[in-house]
């Protein structure tokens, strides 16, 4: 059915799921890199109703506040955007100064670009290992049975530059289809089927993004249901059938200078957001880590003598992004915000109540690391580097036949 | 002068190393050779890859040095930088010396891209920080210019002696209503690139007309 020709409660529903659609492209907070004002922006008319939201009307006490991925407050985001876009639905039918077909068809427009552009941002990030990076050296020397299952899928994907490149590519590919009109129905199909995976993904190893990622799958099931007659026609009835046209931009700007230059700026946006964090490097995994970062394992035979397994500490960490991680002889996990005074030689060490422990550290020409031991005072702790690259699961290996296997 | 249109040029130890901060030719190429840092993850991920326990990351979140800010939906996002600013000295109201004491082993701020090394790093060509009103508005230039893993307030400013003139430099955007995250990150390089962005995007369009009207007057 033509989108001019729906009556009723269809017309209704139809013209206020594509409106929260539309919402939610314009109102999540998402970090563009061209764009970082945006979930500022977008903040000042909605956090204060979700706030309100929050505790006057629901009496929900949230003491970290901020619409981040799966908090309670994106969720309320889009319990606030589905209550908005009921109301501008009613409100435009009530009108009855709309242009149902002008409306719906400049929403898939502004769906198709919003999709493609985020199937680009995550295609290239996998591209140059930037989202599924190589796992940190406290991650690959904890017991597999101790990661959550999150950051073990997260980890085990980073260790494949091969598979993220086929994902990457794959999303890439489906982007870049939606951005054209001729192809943004494969490009949907393209798009749903990967988002779906990805849904599964976020929910059968509950990582943090599933409801976003559930808009994006609702976003490419919008861009095929006016298509899903057609190809049911075509693949399960094996009737030639011909899809509907989709709205272009042509007939919302008419002048062609325009559009053109509306369609450059869409596609430049679109490329330059998405390959920004890849001019860092072709290939995170090689960037260069900070000071010291790596992993240690602790020599001094006093620690091991402690009856108490916190402070018998077995090896070191020191996180890409700050962090110094104590690993005890029962797996057991410490870590604390680090920061090195490279001019007095000492490590400040922050834990999450902002008490910070001073340890100063020193150099000996055999390569061993000093460092005093924060858990106990006067303990001294000699950290060797411990070769964690050549871990097993980093290795590059390869094989066609099992006989390669040495 | 503006902050986004200046080129310094500091010596650093004797070497002279060039800092491209926010000139727009940079931003024309979308400052992408700048050595940022990438990692994609939900702010969760990211408290995990650092052993962060499920009981910890309420307080994780609640304090923005924990690094969760640029978490979120698992896109690649990029991180800061490794560099403290312990202090910064003005000698005859000239901002002189930047101290620094915590760098990567590189010796590059991840951000800013400034060549720096422990201690004492002399500005020769530091206008920008010259000739202000107040030591609100020296720190307000620093975070605006650079990307210290510190908090700016935590800097110490020594020897700055306040200019009376008034400036009206302070803001790009000095008609914005209150919201000081949203004004700050209007000024900052991404919000220039999207006019760029613009102005090539019209060149394009326009060279695209040209070409047609061209192939139109051709004779076959």
């Amino acid at each position: 059915m033509n989108s001019s020709q729906l009556k009723g409660w269809n017309c209704f529903l139809t013209i206020s799921v594509y409106t929260f659609a539309l919402l939610g492209v314009l109102f999540i907070p998402f970090p563009f890199h061209a764009l970082p004002f945006q979930p500022d922006l977008v903040g000042i008319p909605t956090f204060p109703i979700v706030d309100f939201l929050a505790r006057s009307v629901l009496n929900i006490q949230i003491e970290n506040p901020g619409i981040s991925s799966d908090s309670t407050y994106f969720f309320l985001l889009f319990a606030l955007l589905g209550m908005m876009a009921l109301l501008i639905a009613a409100l435009l039918l009530l009108s009855q100064t709309l242009n149902r077909a002008k409306y719906i068809g400049f929403i898939r427009l502004a769906i198709a670009y919003y999709l493609g552009l985020q199937l680009l941002k995550y295609g290239f990030g996998k591209v140059f290992k930037g989202q599924f990076y190589l796992p940190e050296p406290n991650i690959l020397y904890t017991p597999f049975g101790r990661l959550d299952r999150d950051i073990l899928y997260w980890s085990t994907i980073g260790t494949s530059y091969g598979y993220n490149l086929f994902l990457g590519l794959i999303e890439v590919i489906a982007g870049s289809l939606l951005l054209h009109n001729r192809t943004r129905l494969m490009g949907a199909l393209a798009a749903g089927g990967i988002l779906l995976n990805i849904m599964a993904v976020n929910f059968g190893f509950d990582i943090s993004v599933k409801l976003f990622s559930t808009f994006l799958f609702f976003l490419s099931v919008l861009l095929i249901a006016p298509s899903a007659p057609a190809l049911w026609q075509f693949f399960f009835r094996k009737r030639s059938t011909q899809v509907p046209a989709d709205f272009d931009l042509s007939k919302l700007v008419q002048n062609q200078f325009w559009r053109s230059a509306i369609f450059y700026f869409a596609i430049l946006l679109a490329i330059a957001e998405s390959i920004y964090p890849g001019f860092q490097s072709i290939d995170d995994d090689l960037v260069a880590r900070p000071y010291l970062h790596g992993a240690y394992v602790n020599l001094s035979t006093r620690a091991i003598t402690y009856a108490s397994s916190a402070l018998s500490i077995e090896r070191v960490f020191i996180h890409r992004r700050g962090y110094i991680i104590f690993q005890d002889r029962k797996d057991e996990l410490q870590d604390f915000r680090l920061s090195i005074d490279s001019l007095k030689v000492k490590a400040i060490l922050t834990d999450y109540s902002e008490n910070q422990k001073i340890v100063h550290f020193s150099y000996s020409e055999n390569g061993i690391i000093s460092l005093e031991n924060p858990f106990h005072y006067g303990d001294t702790l000699l950290l060797k580097a411990l070769d964690w690259k050549a871990l097993p699961v980093l290795k590059e290996q390869f094989h066609w036949t099992i006989e390669s296997y040495k | 002068m503006n902050s986004f249109n200046i080129l310094w040029l500091a010596v650093c130890d004797g070497a002279i190393i060039e800092i491209p901060t926010m000139n727009n030719l940079y931003i024309l190429a979308f400052a992408f050779a700048f050595p940022l840092a990438s990692g994609a993850q939900t702010k969760l991920i990211f408290h995990k890859s650092h052993s962060g326990g499920d009981t910890n990351f309420g307080l994780a979140l609640a304090d923005e040095n924990n690094g969760l800010n640029g978490s979120n939906f698992g896109e690649p996002t990029l991180f800061g930088s490794s560099v403290r600013l312990d202090s910064l000295i003005f000698i005859n109201g000239k901002a002189t010396y930047f101290v620094v004491s915590e760098i990567s082993h590189e010796g590059y701020g991840v951000w800013d891209n400034i060549k720096w090394t422990a201690g004492r790093n002399p500005i020769r060509f530091q206008a920008d920080l010259d000739n202000l009103e107040s030591i609100e508005e020296v720190r307000q230039k620093l975070e605006r210019a650079f990307d210290f893993r510190n908090p700016v307030d935590e800097v110490k400013i020594v020897g700055f002696k306040p200019n009376k003139k008034v400036s009206n430099e302070n803001s790009t955007f000095p008609f914005w209503p209150g919201n000081q995250n949203l004004r700050k990150s209007l000024t900052k390089t991404p919000f220039v690139a999207l006019w760029l962005l613009a102005a090539l995007s019209i060149t394009i369009a326009f060279g695209r007309k040209q070409l047609i009207k061209f192939k139109m007057a051709r004779p076959n």
